[in-house]
C-alpha cells in the first residue's frame, strides 16, 4: 500500500437533525444528531452499550440522558455535556467511516453554518483534532455547491433544521456577503405546527418529535396533493386528526424569508449574470424535500425573468459529498499537521 | 472509491486556497507570521512608538514645534492641520443618516480617514504607505498591537438604574446580566483577559469606571447600555465611540449617559479639548463598526422593524479618558414594550452578548490579519 492509499479523507456534514459523513473509502453513513449516556448502571447493563447514537438513542430515550447537542447547526452554549455528546458523535461518524481498516493519516473537512462565529467554527474544530489529524471547516451551502460544481453563477440553498444557509457562488471562494444565514428552517416549522396543532386539538398527546416525523413526511406550500391526515392520540385512543391547513400554514411560514434573501443575494451579483443565477438555484438539505416548495420560488422568481430551480439529488449527503470532495481535491501541502 | 481528481480547473485551486487560508485565520496560525515581530505590545505602548514615528515623519523642523502637544485642542472635522497633532488633520465626514439597511460595508465607509495628503512638507513623501489614507493601512498593525486585556462596562448600576422598562425592566440588570454573558464568551476564547467593572448591582461613577479600566490597563473597553427613546414604538441599535458631538439627538443621548459622571465641569471641557490619539481613534470607530453591523445584522435576522442608527462620535465621558478603543453600544431599546418584553428572556439577553461578541471577535480577527501591502506576498 503506497502512502496516498493509506490517507483517509472524510466529509462531514454536522447538522442539528442530522448528521452524515462521507468517506475517500467509500462508506458513508448518516445519524439523527441525538446521543444518549445511560442514566445508571442497570440501564447500561440492559442496553450493554456505554454510550448511543441517532435512532437508537431515540428509541430508548427513557433510559438515557439524551441530547441533541447541536441547536442552528452550532454547539450548544454553557453545556459541557453538548460538547461531550458532539464528540461522541464525530468519534462514531469517523470510526465508521474507518471501519476495521488502518490509516495513517485522516483528514477531515466539517460543513458548518453559513454566518456561524468564528469561536464555534474553532471549537468544532477542537472536537474534531481528537480523531482526524488535519481538520478544516467551511459553510455547509458551499460544501454543497462544490460536490455539485456549481462554482460559477449559482445559488445554493441547504434547508437544515436549525439553519437555512444560502451561498451566491461566483467562481472564488464566497466572500462574507456572498453568505447569508436564517434561523426559520426545519425546526421553526416543527415549533410553529406544534403550536398550531395544540391550539386546535387542545385533548390529543403527542410531542414535538412526532410533528417533526409528520412534517417529514407529508410537508407541502401552496395546494395540497393531498389532505394530511394523521393519528394522534386522544386519552389513550388512536384518533385521526385533519392537520392540513395547519402544515400548509406552518410549511409556508418559511418563505417570506427565504424570498427576501434569494431577492437580496441575486440583487447584489452583478446584473448581467443575474439571469444565469436566477437560472441556477439549487435546493438542498433536508428542508430541500418539502413538496411544491420548487416550484413555488419559480413561480415568484419568474416575475424577474426566467429562472430554474433544482433539487440535489441527494439531500442527505449533499454536504458531506461536496466535503469529501474539497478534502480530496485539497493539495497536499495545505493539510498541516496539528 | 475516490481518488484524487486529476481535472482542476484554475478556479477549484482558489477556492481550495481560500479555504486553507480562512482556516488559518479560524485557528489563529496567520498571527504568527507578521512582518513585524510578535504582536505583543500593548496600546500604552503605542504612545511612545507613536511619538517617535512622528518625530521621524516631520523631522525637527518648525511645523513640529507648533502642532505636535500631548493636549493638542482638536476641532471637529477640517480642523487646520496645527490644531490636529503630529499626525495631520483628520477628515471625518459625518456618519450617513441612519437607514434600516446600513451593512458592513457602508459602516465602515463611515469610520475616520487620516487625511495626510494636504500635507505640503516634501518629507512626507517618503512615508506615503504610513500617510496613505487607504483605510487598510492601520496604524495599529503596522505597530504590532495586540489585545490582552478587555474591559466590559455594564452601564449604571446600583441606586442607578439607568433607563426603566414599563414593564419594570431596569436598564442596570440588563446591561449587567449582558456584559456577564459577554464575558463568559470572551472568557472562552482563551486568548483575552477579561474584566467587569462591576459584577454585582454596585453604585460605581462613571469616574470610577475610566480608573479601573486605567488601572487594569485594558487594550479594548466596552460599555453596554440600553437604550430610552421618546417615541416608544421604536427599536434601534446604535454604538458610539468618543468625539465631538454631531447633532442635538448624539448630545442628547450623551447627556443622558453622562448623569452623575463624578466630572466637574472645567474637567469635562478639558476632557472634550483632549479627543484621543489617531490609533484609539481609528481602533473605536472599527471596533464600533464592526459590533454594530454584527448586532444589527443578528437582530434584524429574527425583527425585521429593528432600525440600524449606525455608529456615532458623541462626547461620552466614560470614552473620554480610557485611551485605548472604546465603544459604547446600545443594545436595545427599553422604551419599546416589545423589546422590552423580549430583553426579559435569558435567551434573548445570550443572543444579544453572542451577536455582540461576534463583532468584537471579527474587530479582533481583522487585528491580526489585516492585509498591509507587503503582507500580500504572504498568501
Amino acid at each position: 500500500m503506497t502512502e496516498k492509499q493509506e490517507i483517509l479523507n472524510v466529509g462531514i456534514d454536522l447538522g442539528t437533525s442530522r448528521s452524515a459523513i462521507a468517506a475517500s473509502n467509500g462508506r458513508r453513513n448518516w445519524l439523527e444528531s441525538f446521543v444518549g449516556w445511560p442514566k445508571d448502571f442497570v440501564a447500561r447493563k440492559v442496553l450493554g452499550k456505554p454510550v448511543l447514537f441517532g435512532e437508537e438513542a431515540l428509541e430508548n430515550r427513557l433510559a438515557l440522558d439524551i441530547y441533541r447537542p447541536l441547536e442552528r447547526g452550532v454547539l450548544k452554549e454553557g453545556s459541557e455535556r453538548s460538547a461531550a455528546a458532539v464528540r461522541e458523535l464525530i468519534r462514531h461518524l469517523i470510526e465508521t467511516a474507518k471501519g476495521e481498516n488502518g490509516y495513517t493519516q485522516t483528514r477531515a473537512i466539517v460543513g458548518v453554518p453559513a454566518e456561524s462565529f468564528k469561536v464555534n467554527k474553532l471549537a468544532i474544530i477542537n472536537l474534531v483534532a481528537d480523531f482526524a489529524d488535519t481538520i478544516m471547516v467551511v459553510s455547509e451551502p458551499f460544501s454543497v455547491a462544490y460536490g455539485l460544481n456549481a462554482l460559477t453563477n449559482a445559488m445554493v440553498i441547504d434547508i437544515g433544521a436549525g439553519t437555512m444557509d444560502f451561498c451566491i457562488m461566483r467562481g472564488t471562494m464566497p466572500a462574507e456577503e456572498d453568505q447569508r444565514t436564517i434561523l426559520t428552517a426545519g425546526d421553526y416549522i416543527d415549533t410553529l405546527l406544534e403550536t398550531m396543532l395544540r391550539e386546535r386539538y387542545p385533548h390529543a398527546d403527542f410531542t414535538l418529535n412526532m410533528v417533526r416525523r409528520f412534517k417529514e413526511q407529508y410537508s407541502f406550500v401552496g395546494e395540497p396533493p393531498e389532505p394530511v391526515i394523521v393519528e394522534l392520540p386522544v386519552t389513550g385512543k388512536p384518533t385521526r386528526h385533519d392537520i392540513t391547513q395547519e402544515m400548509r400554514r406552518a410549511c409556508e411560514s418559511i418563505l417570506p424569508g427565504m424570498v427576501e434573501t434569494i431577492l437580496e443575494l441575486i440583487a447584489g451579483f452583478d446584473p448581467e449574470f443575474q439571469k444565469k443565477v436566477r437560472n441556477n438555484v439549487i435546493l438542498a438539505g433536508g428542508g430541500s424535500q418539502i413538496r411544491g416548495l420548487r416550484a413555488y420560488l419559480e413561480g415568484v422568481l419568474r416575475e424577474y425573468g426566467p429562472c430554474q430551480v433544482q433539487v440535489a439529488a441527494d439531500p442527505l449527503f449533499g454536504g458531506a459529498d461536496g466535503a469529501l470532495a474539497m478534502a480530496v481535491d485539497m493539495p497536499d501541502e495545505y493539510w498541516e499537521k496539528k | 472509491m475516490f481518488t484524487k481528481r486529476r481535472r482542476q480547473t484554475d478556479p477549484k485551486e482558489a477556492i481550495l486556497k481560500g479555504i486553507y487560508q480562512e482556516n488559518l485565520r479560524i485557528t489563529g496560525k496567520t498571527a504568527a507570521v507578521g512582518r513585524f515581530g510578535p504582536r505583543r505590545r500593548t496600546w500604552v505602548q503605542l504612545a511612545g512608538i507613536a511619538t517617535v514615528m512622528a518625530t521621524l515623519i516631520l523631522g525637527a523642523g518648525k511645523e513640529l514645534k507648533s502642532s505636535y502637544g500631548p493636549k493638542a485642542p482638536v476641532t471637529p472635522s477640517r480642523a487646520a492641520p496645527s490644531a490636529m497633532g503630529a499626525f495631520g488633520p483628520l477628515v471625518n465626514s459625518e456618519p450617513a443618516p441612519p437607514t434600516a439597511e446600513s451593512d458592513g460595508a457602508s459602516l465602515l465607509a463611515q469610520v475616520p480617514v487620516w487625511d495626510f495628503t494636504a500635507a505640503s512638507d516634501p518629507q512626507r513623501e517618503d512615508y506615503s504607505l504610513l500617510l496613505s489614507r487607504d483605510d487598510r493601512v492601520r496604524l495599529s498593525s503596522l505597530f504590532g498591537l495586540e489585545v490582552k486585556t478587555i474591559v466590559i462596562d455594564p452601564g449604571h448600576g446600583g441606586h442607578d438604574p439607568g433607563a426603566l422598562g414599563a414593564l419594570g425592566t431596569r436598564e442596570k440588570d440588563i446591561t449587567l446580566d449582558v456584559a456577564l454573558r459577554l464575558k463568559e464568551r470572551l472568557g472562552k476564547v482563551g486568548r483575552y483577559h477579561v474584566l467587569m467593572t462591576r459584577e454585582g448591582d454596585q453604585s460605581l461613577s462613571l469616574a470610577g469606571r475610566v480608573v479601573f479600566a486605567q488601572q487594569h490597563k485594558t487594550d479594548l473597553f466596552i460599555s453596554v447600555h440600553v437604550n430610552s427613546l421618546p417615541d416608544q414604538r421604536l427599536n434601534i441599535i446604535e454604538t458610539y465611540y468618543f468625539g465631538p458631538p454631531l447633532n442635538s439627538e448624539t448630545l442628547r443621548v450623551a447627556e443622558q449617559e453622562n448623569k452623575e459622571s463624578g466630572y466637574a465641569l472645567g474637567e469635562i471641557n478639558a476632557i472634550i479639548e483632549d479627543i484621543g490619539s489617531t490609533v484609539k481613534r481609528q481602533e473605536s470607530a472599527r471596533l464600533a463598526a464592526a459590533i454594530q453591523t454584527s448586532l444589527f445584522r443578528n437582530v434584524k435576522s429574527h425583527d425585521a422593524l429593528v432600525r440600524d442608527l449606525g455608529i456615532k462620535m458623541a462626547p461620552f465621558v466614560v470614552l473620554s479618558k480610557v485611551e485605548v478603543p472604546s465603544v459604547l453600544v446600545e443594545i436595545s431599546c427599553l422604551t419599546n414594550e416589545t423589546e422590552e418584553a423580549k430583553l426579559m428572556s435569558p435567551a434573548y439577553r445570550e443572543k444579544i452578548a453572542a451577536y455582540m461578541e461576534e463583532g468584537i471577535s471579527a474587530y479582533l480577527d481583522t487585528n491580526h490579519t489585516i492585509a498591509l501591502h507587503g503582507e500580500k506576498k504572504d498568501d
